[in-house]
């Protein structure tokens, strides 16, 4: 998986919540989300918003560190979760 | 904007503050008053600083909203915006000792806006305000925005200040319509689930936690200052990809295991609920508590597993963490013929502390422990913050029957020594780690 397989809108919510992520820098899909600044609360902050953007909601067996781990992780909970509320 | 002056209902924030302090005596009501003091800037008149805070006041309706009791619950009662705020002005050289006098008085909700203001002047002239809010006025995060625009308002150089002035206020009354909106029923339905699912599976002895008795005699408090411990942290969260919260939660969770004896402990974090951009910087009370059952595992399972486990307990609680008080309570009574209650506190408040592969454990002055008697001599029996600093503090608030003096300083000591033995790979275990607090404990 590529940035170039998620929208413009999440990875502009990602980079917000990522304080150790320098404007111009890449984000790339296995980048560590925790290494570039994302804490427990950003997390949430995060998690937040892309429910809001993505009109999704996480049941509790998503909201693990697994699921936001990288960006590639958190994309692929969110295609699943938007999917599975289309059909 | 809201724009009537009819009764409206209360946020979940409010009403959890309403609830919590319902259970306090009215006499200690204002041990938990939030208080600060402002710099006034040189050449401010004292009439400059009243007519900032009239401004202030006008902004923000959190300042000017009085609160009563009601056959349908608690209400709130905004009250127009007026030109001219009563404003005490004290000669006083200290605005600290100005500070806690305001404080010293319980307000009146039903007649008394929760806030008072004084300017502290020397000679005539001001050089602080200093300013004491109820709870439900506001938690920390609102203050630092009322005492950033106050700040600005009077002429200092404050960027937050200048950021937030350029902003209308988000207003409370709005935030309760939408809380208990069609639109967010689907939010509520999800979090009463998620209450249910930890009354179904948590046992009666540890959920809820009992309240507390009296609480008498009070409150005794242990700081550990520790720079070597903070980097300790930084390193074990770049080893272990747990944040440094995560780490800190489940050292506390141990010791709130080995304090009371509990084998599976309910921690209680505060969800700040300002995850939502557009109620982020809301001048209200927005904290609630969020309780987090702890699974410390097998002993001599893997740490790493148990973080992994704490990391996603967490997660869990901050985001189902903004409930409608009564209708949990209402549950819990249901369910288990008792009332809500919390205890075993747990508060990260740095923001500037992460992942750091490269640090180095040693060089740093010794750890301090400092013993204190808190203002504050009421609430949790066991409470745990960590606050931002070089020596990260890790402040440390007991109930003395629970963990007498001795016992806190040392239990304050094993979080810098358990924290190294992490870092350096010394403990991997839960088993070990658990031991060598019970060890601490044996003073």
């Amino acid at each position: 998986m590529t940035s170039a397989d998620w929208p413009d809108d999440f990875e502009k919510a990602v980079r917000q919540h990522l304080p150790l992520l320098a404007d111009g820098t890449a984000l790339t899909s296995e980048a560590s989300l925790l290494a570039l600044g994302l804490d427990s609360l950003a997390t949430v902050g995060l998690l937040v918003e892309v429910e809001e953007t993505f009109a999704v909601q996480f049941p509790d067996e998503d909201l693990r560190a697994e699921t936001f781990a990288t960006p590639a992780t958190l994309w692929a909970v969110v295609v699943r979760l938007r999917d599975g509320a289309a059909t | 904007m809201t724009g009537d002056h009819t009764p409206s209902p209360l946020t979940f924030g409010q009403l959890s503050v309403w609830r919590v302090m319902e259970t306090y005596p009215l006499e200690r009501w204002s041990e938990t008053y939030l208080r600060d003091c402002i710099p006034v800037p040189a050449d401010t008149t004292t009439d400059q600083v009243i007519q900032a805070i009239g401004t202030l006041s006008r902004r923000h309706e959190s300042l000017r909203t009085l609160f009563d009791d009601s056959q349908s619950g608690p209400r709130q009662h905004v009250r127009p915006a007026q030109e001219a705020v009563a404003v005490e002005v004290v000669e006083h050289d200290d605005a600290t000792a100005v500070a806690t006098r305001l404080a010293e008085e319980r307000m009146v909700r039903e007649s008394e806006f929760g806030r008072r203001f004084a300017v502290v002047t020397r000679e005539g002239a001001p050089h602080h305000v200093a300013v004491v809010v109820d709870h439900i006025v506001s938690d920390g995060f609102g203050l630092i925005r009322l005492v950033s625009e106050l700040s600005t308002l009077m002429g200092a150089d404050s960027p937050a200040g200048e950021r937030w002035l350029a902003e209308t206020p988000p207003a409370p009354r709005d935030l309760a319509v939408e809380q208990r909106s069609e639109a967010h029923h689907s939010r509520r339905t999800t979090v009463v689930r998620h209450w249910q699912h930890l009354l179904r599976t948590l046992p009666d002895k540890h959920f809820p936690v009992p309240r507390s008795a009296g609480d008498i005699p009070g409150r005794i408090e242990a700081v550990l200052y520790s720079a070597g411990a903070r980097v300790a942290l930084e390193l074990l969260s770049a080893r272990t990809d747990a944040s440094p919260q995560t780490l800190l939660l489940s050292l506390s969770a141990v010791a709130c295991a080995t304090v009371t004896g509990a084998e599976q402990p309910v921690l209680t974090l505060q969800s700040g609920n300002r995850f939502d951009p557009r109620w982020k910087s809301i001048v209200s009370s927005m904290n609630q508590y969020a309780p987090i059952p702890v699974d410390l595992g097998p002993p001599q399972a893997p740490y790493g597993d148990y973080l992994s486990r704490l990391s996603t307990s967490s997660l869990t609680a901050y985001r189902r963490g903004s409930y409608d008080y009564d209708a949990i309570t209402d549950l819990v009574r249901r369910e288990r013929k008792v009332e809500l209650g919390f205890d075993n506190f747990f508060n990260f408040m740095p923001t500037d502390i992460v992942a750091r592969p490269a640090g180095q454990l040693d060089g740093y002055p010794p750890p301090r422990v400092v013993q204190s008697r808190p203002n504050r001599q009421i609430g949790p029996r066991f409470d745990i913050k960590i606050r931002p600093g070089a020596e990260m503090p890790v402040v440390i608030r007991a109930d003395p029957r629970l963990l007498p003096a001795p016992r806190l300083q040392a239990l304050a000591g094993w979080f810098h020594e358990q924290l190294y033995r992490l870092a350096d790979g010394t403990d991997t275990t839960v088993r070990q780690v658990a031991d060598r607090c019970a060890l601490a404990l044996e003073v």
